[in-house]
């Protein structure tokens, strides 16, 4: 893990950048075309204002928590959550208005038809990051993924910073779960591998915001200060671009329309080789959740049915999964049982 | 004394009033907000719900809230948060109510804060958890 030199609480450079995103509005946002991001020859590597945007979210937090608390780990969770979780991190807005985009920049300029899953409710921007030499891209839904469904992450395993193995197994399948239903194949019509991906490396950061080697935040001298900078560099996986762990679609129709296009720019998915077989290795046991087959080296097919599974149903899901063991498997057996037609 | 007495009656009166009036705004645009999500396409739903929206959001914000709808999450309507609720803002400063966020079983919980723009009451954000 590499990291970043100390710097102080929020300098005058965070300060215009997040003065920067409180006054701005107005473009075009869950499924990037990161295969036209990877055509675009003139994006540039956004890691600088990805970085500098979380961080000034994480220092504001800081800066701002009330003395009072001390360093009340939970008050100091519950503090920043509310701007990096709950559904819509605040950071959203910062990378969105601060980073470059690679490839379309709104729905109507992706090239592969109309509609699902490309519409103007569900599009969402590429960047280009560069993760210690390796060149990728990720949708902005991936920030979202990464701190709001990373969260949702480390509360299922209990906030346990050992990760316990079979506690996260039951996460990453709630994942999948949603995937397969309404965030995923049954709406817009998309199983993103890539943000399965996203989730999981979210779990990371809650771990390491005050038990990673070393920490996020500290507490010294009764508060809580920065110990090290975030750095996508420590974070984010060639798993989570959608060209490398290819997704699935929910029916031929949506596969064929994208094909074509990509069948005629010479693309493939996984656009390189190499990334997989490191992502396989990193994932072990855990890769058959986080990883397409295509990447896995296991089938060929993009194309996979939604489960029957509603959005109330995943809900119970997750909080059986937070309440223990034997809720969970039967709402486990009660989704499959709905789901018949999955996979 | 009785003076005194009747301002700080009038005075908490008035605030009381001023409460109950928002919190019946408020929960006439989130039940029109979340009426939205009934209607189809695609288009119509997002036109009917983005109205609801503060206009200080970026799009991909929009975009993300009118996602919940459009996904399925299902909410109750608004409460004065109270000391009882586990998930408030912990900096916006703005109006807010609680809600809860439907699960067949169980409830998770939630907040919605609002703004107050030229043409109304609008929806900053709904943050929740499960």
């Amino acid at each position: 893990m590499s990291l970043g030199k100390h710097k102080g609480p929020l300098d005058n450079r965070s300060m215009a950048f997040l003065f920067v995103l409180l006054l701005s509005w107005n473009v075009s946002a869950g499924e990037p075309d990161n295969f036209s991001a990877r055509r675009d020859t003139k994006a540039v590597v956004a890691n600088e204002e990805i970085n500098k945007a979380i961080n000034a979210v994480l220092d504001m937090n800081l800066q701002e928590f009330p003395a009072r608390f001390g360093c009340d780990r939970k008050k100091f969770l519950d503090f920043v959550q509310d701007d990096l979780d709950r559904n819509l991190p605040q950071v959203y807005k910062a990378v969105y208005v601060n980073a470059p985009i690679a490839g379309p920049r709104s729905a109507k300029e992706v090239p592969y038809r109309a509609g699902r899953p490309y519409t103007d409710l569900y599009f969402s921007q590429s960047y280009k990051v560069d993760i210690n030499g390796q060149i990728f891209y990720i949708g902005l839904d991936k920030i979202d993924h990464f701190f709001a469904h990373g969260a949702t992450y480390w509360d299922m395993i209990g906030q346990d910073p050992l990760l316990p193995k079979d506690k996260v197994k039951k996460a990453l399948e709630v994942g999948v779960m949603q995937e397969q239903a309404t965030w995923g194949l049954q709406r817009p019509g998309v199983k993103s591998y890539a943000d399965l991906s996203a989730n999981y490396q979210g779990l990371y950061f809650w771990r390491d915001l005050f038990d990673g080697k070393p920490a996020i935040a500290v507490c010294k001298n009764g508060r809580f200060v920065k110990n090290r900078e975030f750095k996508i560099e420590d974070y984010f996986v060639p798993s989570m671009d959608e060209t490398i762990n290819c997704n699935s679609y929910a029916n031929q129709e949506m596969y064929q329309a994208i094909k074509k296009v990509t069948d005629k720019w010479g693309q493939k998915c996984p656009a390189v080789d190499g990334p997989c077989e490191q992502m396989k290795s990193k994932n072990g046991d855990f890769a058959s959740l986080l990883l397409h087959p295509r990447c896995l080296g296991t089938g060929t097919s993009q194309v996979e049915k939604a489960s029957a599974m509603t959005t109330k149903d995943v809900v119970d899901t997750a909080q059986a999964v937070m309440g223990g063991g034997a809720n969970y498997l039967l709402f486990k057996l009660f989704g499959e049982k709905k789901g018949q037609g999955v996979r | 004394m009785r003076l005194l007495a009747v301002l700080a009656i009038v005075t908490v009166s008035f605030s009381v009033m001023r409460a109950q009036a928002s919190l019946s705004e408020a929960n006439k645009v989130w039940k029109e907000f979340r009426a939205c999500s009934k209607r189809t396409p695609q288009d119509v739903f997002t036109s009917c719900a983005s109205g609801y929206l503060a206009s200080g959001l970026v799009a991909p914000e929009k975009n993300q809230l009118l996602q919940l709808l459009d996904i399925g999450y299902e909410f109750t309507g608004l409460q004065d948060c109270t000391g009882q609720n586990k998930i408030q803002p912990t900096k916006i400063k703005s109006e807010f109510y609680c809600m809860e966020l439907k699960g067949k079983k169980k409830n998770g919980e939630g907040y919605v804060a609002f703004v107050k723009e030229m043409d109304g009451l609008k929806i900053q954000t709904i943050k929740f958890k499960y």
